[in-house]
């Protein structure tokens, strides 16, 4: 039986007609009327950079890590523009050369951090010793190790792991390192009129967030009970923070030899920072919203409850009253632990760290060490009785004085001593 | 082996069962990995970032898809009421495709990856599977022009529809004859991601269902017209919705709205296909006690409803603001793939193989191990996945240390593991029962039922 087929060649005609109109729609048409310029923050690879790209896409990494900051990420940074993913016409023209394909890595699901803004934050040596074993740095991380790639495979992976956000990031420091001084000094002043700094820095504490946390802060009084205060919140910046800012919030904790960008030194005494002179409520307003866009420093509201968060921020006043560290040139591979130049790897299973030879007739001294014999020190601080602060105005002294909440008493000392000394 | 009627259709249904084992161990491996990061260790082959790709390799396109073309071979003809038009092709095309898997799942787990979602596999097998859906193509055509039955049942729409559709979008998916630069890649590769499942997985497994239905139930679909409208929604909203997986990404905005809407309208099609599914069941529901075929069609339908309200309701702006990039929409797509289609494919296997062989399935035991297992061990996976992807979610919107919320994903992860168990252990047994019922010697065989009449071309 032969059947008609002009029934069928319509159905087929109709559907085919009703795709292909979509397709213009959806694929077609975007790219015809959507061609972003490269933003100046595209970067140019070079060819180790794009053997690295192959790598990545290799390996898989794009599975789990992103290339993109959305507007609901808090704390990653930029939001992404679309210019940002266009290339430079000499890097097409350089991977049509290598046989490179150069597809989007957006990346679909998000295991791991954003690494759209990861290039210059840590040293090259980091990110290899990091790939090796990531759980060495990460405790419960469930990275894979990538310690079966070749030397070659490794050093381009890292190039090209540290272009992304490369110019972003190295602007960031550069208009940093223009305007140091007051966040707020730094906004104001820009020459492009405070926008390009926009997100860089949060200036000053926005005023709501003061309005409320005022208001807060005048209710719950956390003055009133400092002394306590101060010996609780020990504890949670020990557990939090001391691993960056160190145990006397000196900058010089372990976790500073992975960043190149030293974390803040709350001890110093340039006068550009200003940490003295921070309120209680722009500390809460730095801990609970992070350092800012791009820094590594998380946000910890919700990590913390409120009440902890005011502990750190009365804790941080208190560790930012003891003005007596010298500010620490960044020539001084002594005291920056994480200058550029000091190298990782691994001697079986333990990370070893490598340091730049310091310059001839330095002495080798560790600024946090304890110089004194520990009794001396304790015979000392139990004499005393008081406190020794610079800034009495930080520290409440009226309540306890000799309650052992005292700030220490030079730099040799660690904020421990005062507590063991006295309990 | 017994003589088996129609050669093509076995050799597809054993080729994907033998991927499916496969698959579904690869995925339980690559889920192992988010337990115990460091279990294998040195070999690239076994990290998470080459076994995920193969594992979409082999259940997508190894198991659903060789099922699917094996279903479409024996259910063509059949509602078309002639045989196929080349058998010989047939046959070739399932060596073709067993062979591309393989290549495809060689390459990939040694590096060789274009890296883009579901077009994992290089440009030079991307050709070789196009050339080879363009053969499926013809030889279906072929038999649908060659077709003695007047009229085309629904199943026969769907079926041409994605004959249309697939190639098109897999050039346009694997960029082969093309390169886009920076966001409209995204774009393409979103508009391909997304409609391989819209226009591959779903068209097919609806005509699956929109077959298997009638004829399990021994009662003609409750509505044509209901079917149509279906069709032509699926086809008019399907297509625009691939811009909805990166909503916050810098891409045109008229972009974004065009996707969001037509996610929505995708509540048409799928609600009007599910209405005249159930309604086709209407005092029916009882027979799903007895029969396995039926349930795991019925566990597809469910499901498919599952993810179809989820998948609009994710695709909005809010929505999707809060759980893209989690575990919640791993834990969708699994919906689709496993949860749905992978059991429609199941009801498909277990009815097309008694016909192909003349013999019941050779255990019903087996077969009621095989839907506990699924099916308990899936809801456990998804529930477990699901809230994985909420504490993910709620990890990236406070901010928190990405290790913290690592761990508090911890149980989640431990609950989609056991569920993982659970659905391969089934899948082995499932794989084992079909090979016996093929490979049995012939004095084990006993009497077989008559194949029931193809109701579906009555229904039409």
């Amino acid at each position: 039986m032969q059947v008609r087929q002009k029934d069928y060649a319509f159905l087929v005609a109709f559907v085919s007609a009703t795709f292909l109109s979509i397709v213009f729609m959806t694929v077609i048409l975007p790219n015809m009327v959507f061609q972003p310029a490269p933003s100046d923050y595209v970067v140019l690879y070079t060819e180790q950079e794009l053997r690295g790209r192959e790598i990545y896409k290799r390996e898989g990494c794009w599975y789990c890590h992103t290339q993109f900051v959305r507007p609901q990420d808090r704390n990653e940074g930029p939001v992404a523009l679309s210019g940002d993913f266009e290339f430079r016409p000499e890097t097409v023209q350089l991977a049509d050369e290598m046989g490179v394909q150069l597809v989007h890595l957006l990346g679909t699901e998000r295991t791991g951090p954003d690494l759209s803004l990861i290039g210059g934050k840590m040293p090259d040596s980091w990110h290899k010793a990091h790939h090796s074993n990531p759980q060495a740095f990460n405790p419960g991380s469930v990275m894979p190790k990538f310690n079966y790639l070749s030397e070659d495979d490794m050093d381009d992976l890292v190039a090209y792991v540290q272009t992304l956000g490369r110019e972003k990031n190295k602007r960031s420091r550069e208009a940093m390192a223009a305007f140091k001084g007051n966040y707020n000094a730094a906004y104001q002043q820009s020459p492009e009129g405070g926008v390009s700094l926009g997100y860089l820095v949060e200036p000053e504490v926005p005023w709501e967030f003061k309005q409320y946390y005022e208001k807060k802060h005048k209710n719950q009084n956390p003055q009133k009970y400092e002394n306590r205060i101060i010996a609780g919140a020990r504890g949670i910046f020990n557990n939090k923070c001391a691993v960056c800012h160190g145990v006397q919030g000196d900058g010089q904790g372990p976790r500073a030899l992975s960043l190149t960008e030293r974390p803040a030194n709350f001890q110093s005494n340039d006068p550009n920072m200003g940490y003295d002179e921070w309120s209680d409520i722009k500390w809460y307003w730095k801990i609970a919203e992070g350092a800012g866009p791009g820094a590594v420093m998380p946000r910890w509201n919700g990590v913390l409850s409120e009440e902890q968060i005011w502990y750190l921020a009365i804790y941080c006043r208190y560790l930012a009253a003891d003005r007596t560290m010298p500010f620490p040139s960044r020539d001084d591979p002594e005291r920056d632990p994480s200058l550029p130049g000091k190298t990782f790897h691994y001697e079986g299973d333990d990370l070893m760290v490598t340091y730049p030879e310091p310059p001839p007739g330095t002495p080798l001294t560790d600024p946090g060490a304890i110089t004194e014999p520990v009794e001396q020190l304790d015979e000392e601080l139990v004499e005393a009785g008081t406190p020794v602060a610079s800034d009495p105005s930080a520290v409440a002294t009226g309540d306890a004085p000799a309650d052992g909440i005292a700030a220490p008493a030079g730099e040799s000392a660690t904020a421990e001593q005062p507590a063991t000394a006295t309990h | 082996m017994p003589k088996v009627k129609q050669l093509s259709v076995a050799m597809y249904f054993l080729g994907a069962l033998i991927f499916l084992p496969i698959g579904v161990t690869y995925g339980l491996f690559s889920a192992t990995h988010f337990i115990m990061p460091t279990w294998v260790e040195g070999i690239p082959q076994l990290q998470f970032g080459r076994m995920r790709p193969v594992h979409i390799h082999l259940v997508a396109f190894g198991w659903l898809s060789m099922a699917y073309v094996g279903s479409m071979y024996y259910m063509i003809p059949k509602m078309c009421k002639t045989p196929l038009w080349s058998e010989t092709l047939g046959r070739c095309t399932a060596v073709a495709h067993f062979l591309w898997i393989i290549a495809a799942v060689f390459c990939i787990s040694n590096g060789i990856t274009e890296a883009r979602e579901y077009a994992e596999a290089p440009w030079f097998l991307d050709i070789i599977f196009l050339i080879y859906l363009i053969a499926v193509a013809v030889n279906l055509f072929m038999t649908i022009a060659n077709r003695t039955q007047k009229k085309l049942y629904v199943s026969v729409w769907y079926f041409t529809g994605t004959l249309i559709w697939f190639p098109c979008v897999y050039i346009l998916g694997n960029r082969v004859f093309m390169r886009l630069d920076g966001l409209n890649d995204a774009i393409a590769n979103w508009f391909y991601g997304h409609n391989i499942l819209g226009l591959w997985f779903t068209t097919v497994g609806i005509g699956i269902s929109y077959y298997l239905l009638p004829l399990l139930v021994r009662r003609p679909v409750y509505s044509h017209k209901l079917s149509m409208i279906g069709f032509w929604a699926i086809a008019l909203f399907y297509a625009p919705t691939g811009t909805h997986h990166i909503l916050q990404s810098p891409v045109p905005y008229w972009l974004k709205s065009l996707a969001i809407v037509s996610s929505i309208g995708l509540l048409v099609p799928v609600l009007t296909v599910l209405f005249n599914f159930f309604l086709t069941l209407d005092k029916k529901w009882p027979q799903a006690y007895a029969n396995y075929t039926l349930r795991f069609l019925i566990a597809g339908c469910v499901f498919y409803l599952i993810t179809c309200t989820q998948g609009p309701f994710q695709a909005t702006r809010w929505v999707n603001w809060y759980i893209h990039f989690t575990q919640w929409v791993v834990a969708h797509a699994h919906l689709a793939l496993l949860g749905t289609f992978t059991n429609m494919s199941i009801a498909s296997i277990y009815y097309i193989v008694p016909r192909l062989t003349g013999r019941p399935i050779f255990s019903r035991p087996a077969m009621a191990w095989h839907w506990w297992l699924t099916q308990m061990g899936f809801t456990w996976f998804f529930v477990g996945l699901t809230i994985a992807g909420l504490v993910q979610a709620a990890g990236w919107r406070y901010g928190y240390p990405i290790v913290q919320w690592v761990q508090a994903m911890y149980p989640e992860q431990i609950m989609r593991w056991m569920g993982g168990i659970m659905i391969v252990t089934g899948q082995y047994i499932f794989t084992w029962n079909i090979y016996r019922t093929f490979f049995t010697p012939a004095e084990v065989e006993e009497e077989t039922e008559t194949p029931v009449a193809s109701a579906a071309a009555q229904a039409a």
